[in-house]
């Protein structure tokens, strides 16, 4: 499967104000949907998530341009730390022309050549799969159970600590998902999981992996405010006939979608 | 649950009442005094049509409003098909564009009606997503007699509940072996600030299926009443339809979620 390499990304320097402190980060890369990967000091990943901020992104490499937005900030977590997020919320006049600017200006970092391209959840794709159900394994040094109030543990019964998740993309290594079920709070990168994708239309097979969770990305969903958490997950293991029903599903999607950035659908 | 529903408890306007027709093939059927929708009308005799060769056909549907001038309207529409522990239906699910479906919505607004189930049963609250709470995707797992079953879990998503059962929607194919009066084993998957995971035995006593417009996917809408729910169960899934009346405002549209009168 081959596939060309959009523009992702425009390098920035970003400037906002939170309270009595001032952060300016030159030279992010940043796409339409925001901007990721800066550490959180001063700020705090429990008081300042989910602040709204105007932000100024300044170009300058084009001649200094300035772009004006508000923005949420949203926490990241990977196994190797921490770090704040800017969700960009970009008029619909700035959105055109942030995205004309990647297009034109952009760049695709190297590494997307080397990885697989994600392909974001579309429901118009017939067979596109929607939903996945997860469930925790114990097994694994690093591995955390999921946790569950204890109202809620009386009653469970098979499903106990299966969650129910939305899939924000897909990829040959990977799937990104989603899940406003505070059970879900206590899932940390490293955690195994059983991973099962919710077949769609005339796609009857249930594909079948075992994933790590790498990146963990928390914004509060901007209608209800509740913790919206997007979890990145590898595939460490799928029998040969998944394997083969995942290529066979990849190869059927990406004949009718675009292939995106490795933040986008994020 | 109270003695005074709250306000989105109450009977709503749901229905008004129409002549509906449209050609199919080398048939022309025509249906007097049916209830309408914005959504569509259903519980229609399949005859001289079959599910089987015109289910998800696509028709052009000419409705007279019974209305004090009565309205004509051309929309597009879809058949659909239902089966309850009666029969088997026919429906037509509109596809109305932003002008039709104004005129559909006003008409139901001025001269429509409620129908008198909804003052015998509980009411059901259609799905809304910008309710915090409001749970939108259950797990179901089919039971067969104590043996596992060979139907995998299936992933719902919730289209209304109500205090005696739960409307469901699912584009997986294996949900076909799903049948009437089967019961599956419902979890509500929690969202937002109510985490608790809601349990019932669900019996199947509705279904109803329609193409995707986009796609041509098959959805399955089953009909759920509640069969079984333990005590503490039943107090939480109390607890989250309070939560979620309580949070819910009058702007919701009347006819969302509404698929017809069952």
């Amino acid at each position: 499967m081959r596939h060309s390499n959009p523009n992702v990304f425009l390098r920035a320097d970003v400037t906002f104000s939170v309270g009595d402190h001032t952060l300016h980060f030159d030279n992010k890369n940043i796409s339409s949907y925001g901007v990721f990967g800066m550490p959180w000091p001063p700020l705090s990943p429990t008081k300042n998530f989910g602040q709204r901020v105007e932000v100024q992104l300044r170009l300058p490499h084009l001649r200094n341009i300035r772009l004006h937005t508000i923005a949420t900030l949203v926490r990241e977590v990977t196994s190797t730390g921490e770090y704040l997020g800017l969700r960009l919320e970009l008029d619909s006049d700035t959105d055109k022309e942030l995205r004309r600017l990647i297009e034109v200006h952009g760049y695709c970092p190297k590494e997307f050549l080397r990885k697989f391209p994600r392909v974001p959840s579309t429901e118009v794709i017939q067979s596109f799969p929607l939903q996945m159900l997860g469930t925790p394994l114990a097994s694994g040094d690093s591995s955390v159970p999921l946790a569950a109030p204890m109202d809620a543990k009386k009653n469970l019964g098979p499903s106990q600590r299966i969650m129910i998740f939305d899939v924000r993309n897909v990829s040959l290594g990977g799937v990104m998902v989603s899940s406003e079920n505070a059970l879900g709070w206590s899932i940390q990168p490293k955690q195994e999981f059983h991973l099962a994708f919710e077949p769609r239309g005339p796609f009857k097979d249930r594909i079948e992996a075992r994933a790590v969770v790498l990146r963990i990305l928390e914004e509060p969903d901007p209608t209800t405010g509740n913790l919206m958490r997007q979890f990145g997950f590898r595939y460490l293991e799928m029998s040969e006939s998944d394997r083969a029903s995942y290529l066979e599903l990849l190869k059927q999607i990406l004949n009718k979608v675009r292939v995106i950035g490795p933040r986008e659908g994020a | 649950m109270t003695t005074n529903p709250p306000k989105l408890l109450q009977p709503k306007l749901v229905f008004v009442k129409s002549q509906v027709s449209f050609n199919l093939d080398t048939y022309t059927l025509e249906f007097k005094n049916r209830s309408v929708s914005p959504m569509g009308v259903f519980g229609l005799p399949w005859p001289p049509l079959s599910p089987k060769n015109h289910f998800g056909r696509g028709v052009q549907a000419s409705l007279i409003l019974n209305t004090p001038e009565p309205i004509q309207v051309q929309v597009p529409a879809s058949l659909s098909r239902e089966r309850t522990f009666r029969s088997d239906w026919m429906g037509l699910r509109f596809h109305p564009d932003d002008r039709v479906f104004r005129i559909l919505k006003r008409a139901v607004e001025l001269y429509g009606f409620s129908p008198i189930n909804y003052q015998r049963k509980t009411p059901r609250i259609p799905v809304a997503p910008k309710i915090q709470t409001f749970p939108l995707k259950v797990l179901g797992i089919l039971k067969e007699e104590g043996l596992t079953s060979s139907v995998p879990p299936i992933v719902f998503d919730v289209r209304n509940i109500s205090l005696g059962g739960v409307l469901l929607t699912t584009e997986n194919a294996h949900a076909f072996s799903i049948q009437l009066e089967d019961v599956i084993s419902l979890y509500f998957e929690p969202r937002g600030p109510f985490a608790v995971q809601i349990h019932a035995e669900g019996q199947v006593c509705r279904i109803l299926e329609e193409t995707h417009l986009e796609t041509g996917n098959v959805i399955r809408y089953l009909g759920f009443k509640f069969a079984a729910m333990d005590q503490e169960n039943r107090r939480s899934y109390l607890a989250l339809i309070k939560d979620v009346v309580g949070r819910i405002s009058g702007t919701l549209r009347s006819d969302e979620g509404d698929i017809g009168e069952s």
